[in-house]
């Protein structure tokens, strides 16, 4: 577990506390943006999957031969299926098609012993691993409560408020506490002892000015558990991206946040 | 076998080459390089910022150090910090801003290889034994110099090397640390005092360790001599602490205090 020894390393780098909870005459709050980070690969799209798909190409025709013989006994099912890869791959031509030289001088796929040929051959990775969808069920039933929803974004933790808004979890600085150890505790007030978080560093990372406090972010990621809320101080949550950040808080607070949410 | 692949080394190959074709490219980046582009490195900024007034007063106390180094004490005692006179060789630690956070640079993998003093067609397992576990072609590396005592004269092939960037390298320390290293029996982490200071991290495995690579399995008995191989990580960081930040992101265990996980994490 890395984070432990960035949590040891954080130490070093700040040398005080924050401590002072009054700021120009304002009450100060603490929040933490709690996020869960993606969780699968981001799946490319468009020109990028085009292009990729090229220079994979590209590499594939001027990489040097496999040297087949040192990883397959001859007439293995591992060197069959490697072949019927090798066809696959071996067909494709991006250039001229006249340009494209014959099959046998690149590669000589064929197999000494020609026995049971009949047989379509499934790759060895297609017969081993079962490609799960991207699309959860908690995607396909729409749950925004769900940590295992868009795999591929970074969610963040928000919660309704008692004024009905929906925030970042946060509540007061108490007199002398310090500001990451106040962030921690509203985030265990308002979601519950049921999460396992790593906070980042003791330092806020952005700041909230209201028109009688100011809230300062201290950045998290969820490591276990789930937000239980605490039904005086929030009475919902939602994981969400960045976008839909954007589309449940006010402008005023969008404008504050936006720049702490990754777009990925 | 081995000798066939000698055959195809002896071409100079100037192109980056994959020797998998299972690992060609399914997205522009691999697992490792997405985690830290789009995690790891925001965190990093994070801790490794130094707020403004904090470096200020670093930077007066390391100048008020270097000028009492210099000069000679007016009361005529032995000025104490004389002998802890500041040396300026390292380069000097930049600001640190949302653009520089520590970021890997290359890793080298290298085998030297003894027996090749006496036998140089040994050197040929060392370089397909590189070529499977990272796949790109070794460099040969000859001896400099003269050494008498293990009977090595110049230009005698004594190791080999391969340098990774970009893609390579994350795929390559994704299979180390998340493959390789839980695959040892008695690998418990780096010691904090590894680095060399710089930003610079280096690992040394013995020859038990090759074969725990993926790759090396199905082609391990192929191998008539198996060598211990070194990792050498170059990271962006200019002192050790932001390094090791790095790398221990990264997946490197370092051998440290730890609190128990309960203690440390539960709100």
């Amino acid at each position: 577990m890395f984070r432990r020894s960035l949590v040891s390393q954080c130490a070093q780098g700040m040398r005080c506390f924050s401590t002072s909870s009054k700021v120009a005459g304002a009450a100060v709050r603490a929040g933490v943006v709690l996020q869960r980070d993606p969780i699968v690969t981001q799946p490319i799209n468009g020109f990028d999957a085009i292009a990729d798909k090229y220079f994979a190409w590209l590499e594939y025709i001027t990489a040097d031969r496999f040297p087949r013989d040192l990883f397959f006994k001859q007439g293995s099912s591992n060197e069959k299926s490697w072949i019927e890869q090798e066809k696959v791959r071996a067909a494709e031509w991006y250039f001229d098609p006249s340009s494209k030289p014959k099959e046998r001088a690149r590669n000589k796929l064929q197999v000494e012993s020609d026995g049971s040929e009949e047989m379509p051959l499934k790759s060895a990775r297609e017969q081993t691993v079962k490609v799960q969808p991207r699309e959860t069920p908690a995607d396909a039933a729409g749950d925004v409560r769900s940590l295992e929803r868009k795999l591929e974004r970074t969610l963040y933790l928000v919660i309704k408020d008692k004024s009905g808004q929906w925030v970042f979890p946060q509540g007061e600085v108490q007199d002398q506490e310090p500001l990451h150890e106040a962030a921690r505790r509203n985030l265990k007030n308002a979601c519950g002892g049921k999460i396992s978080a790593w906070t980042v560093g003791r330092g806020p990372v952005g700041h909230h000015q209201a028109s009688d406090y100011t809230t300062f972010f201290i950045k998290g990621h969820i490591l276990a558990g789930q937000a239980s809320p605490a039904k005086p101080i929030a009475s919902d949550f939602k994981w969400v991206t960045r976008e839909e950040v954007e589309s449940l808080v006010s402008a005023d607070y969008w404008k504050s946040v936006k720049d702490m949410l990754s777009s990925n | 076998m081995i000798r066939t692949l000698a055959r195809r080394f002896a071409a100079p190959s100037q192109t980056g080459r994959r020797t998998f074709a299972c690992s060609a490219a399914q997205g522009y980046q691999s697992r490792l390089a997405q985690f830290y582009h789009n995690t790891l490195r925001d965190d990093l900024t994070i801790l490794t910022y130094v707020p403004p007034a904090v470096r200020a007063q670093r930077d007066a106390a390391d100048a008020a150090r270097v000028q009492a180094s210099k000069g000679t004490s007016t009361d005529g005692a032995p000025n104490p910090n004389r002998k802890h006179r500041v040396k300026v060789h390292r380069a000097k630690t930049p600001k640190s801003t949302a653009h520089n956070a520590p970021c890997l640079k290359s890793v080298y993998v290298h085998i030297r290889c003894r027996e090749a003093i006496n036998d140089k067609n040994h050197i040929l397992s060392a370089m397909t034994a590189l070529q499977v576990i990272t796949g790109k072609r070794a460099e040969l590396i000859k001896a400099k110099t003269d050494v008498a005592t293990w009977k090595l004269r110049k230009g005698m092939p004594i190791a080999a090397k391969v340098e990774l960037r970009g893609e390579e390298m994350f795929e390559f320390l994704d299979k180390l640390f998340e493959i390789v290293l839980p695959r040892m029996k008695e690998y418990g982490g780096m010691p904090m005092s590894a680095g060399d200071g710089n930003g610079n991290f280096t690992i040394g495995f013995d020859e038990s360790v090759i074969g725990l690579f993926p790759e090396m399995e199905m082609a391990y008995d192929m191998f008539p001599l198996v060598n211990g191989f070194i990792v050498n990580i170059a990271t962006s960081a200019t002192r050790n602490p932001p390094a090791r930040l790095l790398l221990s992101g990264l997946g490197l265990p370092f051998l440290h205090e730890r609190k128990p996980e309960s203690e440390a994490y539960m709100l």
